[in-house]
C-alpha cells in the first residue's frame, strides 16, 4: 500500500504529463492509481478536454471579434497625441 | 511597397487595417478585453516610435504582431514576479492524515457526461474557460499563460522569473485544478 500514490499526486502527474514525458516509475504509479480511482480518471479526461480548448484559443485567431467604434476612437485619439 | 510606407504614417488607416487582427491576437492570449485593448494601444505607440526601424523586410502586420507578442510576454513576466505565496487553504485535497491527498468531497470531479464534439463547437464553453483563466491569481495566470503562449521549456521560464522548476509544475498544476473546477461550476450550474 505504501507504493500507492494519492489523488493529489496522481492529478499532479496527469497535468505534468501534458507538458512533458513522465519517468517510468511515474507512469506506472499513475496507471495503478487510475485503475482504482474514478475521480482521477474523470480528472484526466476533463483536464485533457480543457487543455485542447486552450490550445485552440491561443493558436486560432478567429476574426469574428471586432473593435467597436468607441475602442477605435480611443486608440486613434491616443495615437494622435 | 511605396503605398505601404504612406499607410504606415496614418494612424487611422492603421487601426482600420490591423486593429481587429491585433485585437483578436491579444484577446486570445490576454483573456480580458480591457487588457487586450491596453496592449494594442501600447503596440501601436511603440510601433509609431520605432517606425524608422521598420525595414519592410516583413509585412507591416507581421511587424506589428511581433511587437504585440513582446508586449504580451513582458506583461506576464512582470506579473509573474509578484510575491504571491501558494496557499494550501484552497487546496481541493484533504489534509487530514488518514485521508491525506484524497479529493475533498466538494472538489471531486463529476462526470461531465457530454461528448467532446459537442463541447468543441461551443462558444459558451470557450468563454467560460477564458473567464476561469482570468480568475486565476496573477502569478499563476502569468506562469500558465507564458507556458502556453511561448511553449517555452521550464528551464527558460525558471531563469526568467526566478522560480524553481518544481515550483513551476506546482503552479501549473494548481492553475489547472482551479480552472477545471471553475469550468465545471460555471458550465453545469446554469
Amino acid at each position: 500500500m505504501k507504493m500507492m500514490i494519492t489523488c493529489e499526486q496522481a492529478s499532479y502527474l496527469i497535468d505534468k504529463e501534458q507538458y512533458t514525458e513522465l519517468t517510468h516509475r511515474e507512469k506506472f504509479n499513475l496507471k495503478m492509481h487510475l485503475l482504482s480511482c474514478k475521480f482521477c480518471r474523470l480528472y484526466k479526461h476533463e483536464s485533457h478536454v480543457i487543455n485542447d480548448k486552450i490550445s485552440d484559443i491561443i493558436t486560432y485567431n478567429n476574426n469574428e471579434v471586432k473593435l467597436d467604434e468607441d475602442q477605435k476612437q480611443r486608440l486613434i485619439e491616443k495615437l494622435k497625441l | 511597397m511605396q503605398e505601404e510606407e504612406i499607410k504606415i504614417l496614418n494612424p487611422e488607416k492603421w487601426i482600420n487595417d490591423y486593429g481587429d487582427f491585433l485585437y483578436n491576437y491579444a484577446l486570445s492570449r490576454m483573456f480580458s478585453k480591457e487588457q487586450a485593448e491596453d496592449l494594442i494601444q501600447e503596440t501601436f505607440l511603440a510601433a509609431f516610435k520605432s517606425i524608422d526601424k521598420f525595414q519592410g523586410q516583413s509585412t507591416e502586420r507581421t511587424w506589428l504582431v511581433s511587437i504585440l507578442k513582446r508586449k504580451i510576454v513582458d506583461y506576464y513576466r512582470k506579473k509573474a514576479r509578484s510575491k504571491e505565496q501558494l496557499s494550501d487553504a484552497d487546496s481541493p485535497f484533504i489534509r487530514d492524515k488518514f485521508m491525506y491527498g484524497r479529493w475533498k468531497e466538494e472538489s471531486e470531479p463529476h462526470d461531465w457526461d457530454i461528448s467532446d464534439s459537442t463541447l468543441s463547437d461551443d462558444e459558451e464553453f470557450i468563454e467560460i474557460i477564458k473567464k476561469c483563466i482570468s480568475a486565476l491569481p496573477d502569478k499563476w495566470k502569468s506562469v500558465f499563460s507564458l507556458k502556453h503562449i511561448e511553449e517555452a521549456p521550464n528551464s527558460e521560464i525558471c531563469d526568467d522569473l526566478d522560480i524553481s522548476e518544481s515550483n513551476i509544475w506546482v503552479i501549473l498544476h494548481r492553475s489547472r485544478l482551479q480552472i477545471r473546477q471553475c469550468v465545471e461550476k460555471l458550465w453545469f450550474n446554469n
